[in-house]
């Protein structure tokens, strides 16, 4: 009985493969392996792709019990050893390795075709064959067929270590496979700290003070995932559609000041600024999706509709069965939701009201995970950090004084008040790196972008700035700024904590 | 409040992680592609460009791939990130080794 195709015995062997798996991690550089998957190396591709396939088949059919078997029969070492790959296939491989990473960096179709090139190769349908008459591989083929036999005893704790065995010479291809479907974010910095973008299936808080900049990200953000052609959903809990956001987005798209263009409505924009937003948006326009949440009508007839995550992954789902698939949702933001969820469903919230509940997490993780999208939810820091100074750098307690709810995100991100420069402290409290990020972030109009502030980057001598006088806060100016800021961003006040 | 002694401890902390070469610039491919689809106008395309990654990366990117004129545009930004982080481009892959050792060997540290 054929219990793999050829393709996936051919895959097997190549992953199986020391020699072939050490030359390619060796030539591209195993911790730049994500790189040249995206754009030129075809033989991991292929690896990559063998490698999910088998083990998604081995773990979803088969089960960890294949791994015992393997083992007992000494066949895992046995795959790894045996040198069942034709030297020819080396040499291509070789080959195409060397020639797309000596030179330039091919345009990405060209790098497609020669992963479907490498597929296709003769060499690997000798490779087939040589594993399909290889004796190691007829006896997995007799093990997975005994595995068959017995799922019924599956799961056990013998199991488990033994798969962890099977595995542990993968484990860093898969951790670089996982790596590699990231969705980048667009903006430099969030680039940066989230180690090139979020992933399917992740919650992401970005906390920052009323009027400190949250909506600035949220438009850049959903700006360029539809330049990327990523379908994004921005259900708004506060803000106008109409009003606030849409010229935020025509400020952002058009490089015009929101001077420009508040209050005016598009119609009545100058004819360039119109122009400009239909050419730049151009085939990308529909991208963007906007759930107007202040408008949403429950429907009674459904006991769980209540304004919350619920009813956004409602929205989602019929969007979904239009054919509009997304990668992304921000909600926007916390506070204004929980507000409407309260409404809605006549609960008392009060205790729940500085956070979510932890029913609404739940759906927005179980959301998350079957829509496969990346949520990111807005919220406003504690009393503590919205009533500081801009001097004052937010730190872990700012978030956590949400409690304990940072063990709910995958990236925690807090942003301080901006000062008279619209320079603002940004702290990642819970990042992709390894260390605590603090930087200052410029958060001017519909851009965000990391500063080099003083005090923080090092010197052309390595030595460091102290702060600098001019990112100190005038007293009166910054409580007049800073009100001014939190009265236009929103018309939504409340009390947190 | 921030004090000078702990923003000097931040920057300590600033030289354990240094930006993210890899992600960041494939991200970067994305980026150009997509960018250069949509806009017509070259300068509008940098100026997107720039907000989505770092000029430093479009640097290496255009190096890279040959295209002298777009890799001048973002000359000054390499140079300065070196002279900031001396060590940004030795994580680079073998093949890109060589755009840190031109910008370095024209004279910069």
């Amino acid at each position: 009985m054929q219990v793999l195709n050829n393709q996936e015995l051919a895959f097997l062997a190549v992953l199986g493969h020391p020699e072939l798996t050490s030359r390619a991690l060796k030539l591209v550089g195993r911790e730049h392996v994500d790189l040249f998957h995206r754009t030129f190396s075809p033989a991991l591709n292929v690896m990559w792709q063998g490698y999910t396939e088998v083990i998604k088949k081995y773990k979803k059919e088969y089960g960890l019990r294949i791994s015992k078997d393997l083992i007992a029969a000494g066949l895992s070492e046995k795959l790894q050893a045996s040198n069942s790959i034709p030297g020819e296939m080396l040499d291509k491989c070789d080959t195409i390795l060397r020639r797309l990473m000596s030179g330039a960096i091919p345009p990405l179709e060209e790098g497609m075709s020669l992963i479907k090139e490498l597929v296709q190769l003769d060499a690997n349908r000798k490779i087939s064959a040589a594993v399909r008459h290889n004796p190691d591989i007829k006896a997995l083929q007799e093990a997975v067929d005994r595995t068959k036999r017995t799922m019924s005893t599956l799961d056990t704790k013998a199991d488990v270590n033994a798969g962890k065995a099977l595995f542990s010479p993968f484990k860093d291809i898969e951790e670089l496979a996982t790596h590699s479907v990231r969705i980048p974010t667009g903006i430099n910095w969030l680039d940066e700290v989230s180690s090139g973008g979020g992933r399917s299936g992740e919650l992401w808080l970005i906390l920052g003070p009323s009027g400190g900049g949250k909506t600035v990200i949220a438009v850049q953000y959903s700006c360029a995932q539809a330049l990327m052609g990523n379908n994004t959903l921005w259900a708004t809990y506060e803000q106008s559609l109409e009003g606030d956001i849409s010229e935020r987005l025509i400020s952002y798209v058009t490089g015009h000041s929101l001077d420009d263009i508040r209050d005016k409505g598009f119609n009545n924009l100058e004819p360039e600024i119109q122009q400009q937003f239909w050419t730049a948006t151009a085939g990308v326009a529909d991208k963007l999706q906007a759930l107007d949440m202040t408008k949403y009508e429950v429907d009674e007839q459904d006991p769980q509709d209540n304004r919350g995550m619920y009813s956004v992954w409602k929205h989602v789902r019929e969007l979904k069965a239009k054919g509009i698939v997304f990668k992304s949702i921000i909600i926007d933001w916390i506070g204004a939701m929980m507000s409407q969820v309260g409404a809605a469903t006549g609960k008392d919230l009060s205790k729940a009201f500085r956070f979510m509940t932890q029913a609404e997490i739940d759906i927005a993780r179980a959301m998350a995970k079957e829509e496969n999208v990346q949520i990111i939810f807005f919220h406003q820091t504690n009393k503590k950090s919205q009533n500081a100074k801009p001097t004052y750098a937010p730190d872990k307690t700012d978030s956590k004084d949400m409690s304990d709810m940072n063990n709910y995100f995958d990236i925690v991100l807090t942003l301080g008040n901006r000062d008279k420069n619209n320079i603002a402290w940004f702290n990642g409290a819970k990042s992709r790196k390894a260390q605590e990020i603090r930087k200052t972030i410029e958060l001017k109009g519909a851009y965000s972008k990391f500063v080099l502030a003083d005090g923080y980057i090092p010197n052309r001598d390595g030595n460091f700035y102290k702060p600098s006088a001019e990112y100190e806060p005038d007293a009166e100016d910054d409580d007049e700024v800073l009100n001014r800021r939190r009265m236009a961003a929103s018309s939504y006040s409340r009390e947190i904590n | 409040m921030t004090t000078g002694k702990a923003v000097e401890g931040y920057a300590k902390d600033a030289l354990k992680y240094r930006d993210d070469l890899p992600s960041l610039m494939v991200n970067a491919v994305d980026y150009v592609s997509k960018i250069f689809e949509q806009f017509a106008d070259i300068d509008q395309c940098f100026t997107r460009l720039v907000e989505m990654t770092y000029p430093y990366i479009l640097y290496v990117l255009f190096a890279a791939e040959g295209h002298t004129e777009m890799a001048k545009r973002f000359r000054p930004e390499i140079e300065e990130q070196l002279k900031r982080y001396p060590s940004t481009l030795d994580n680079l892959p073998e093949s890109f080794r060589k755009i840190g050792e031109e910008v370095k060997n024209a004279g910069l540290k």
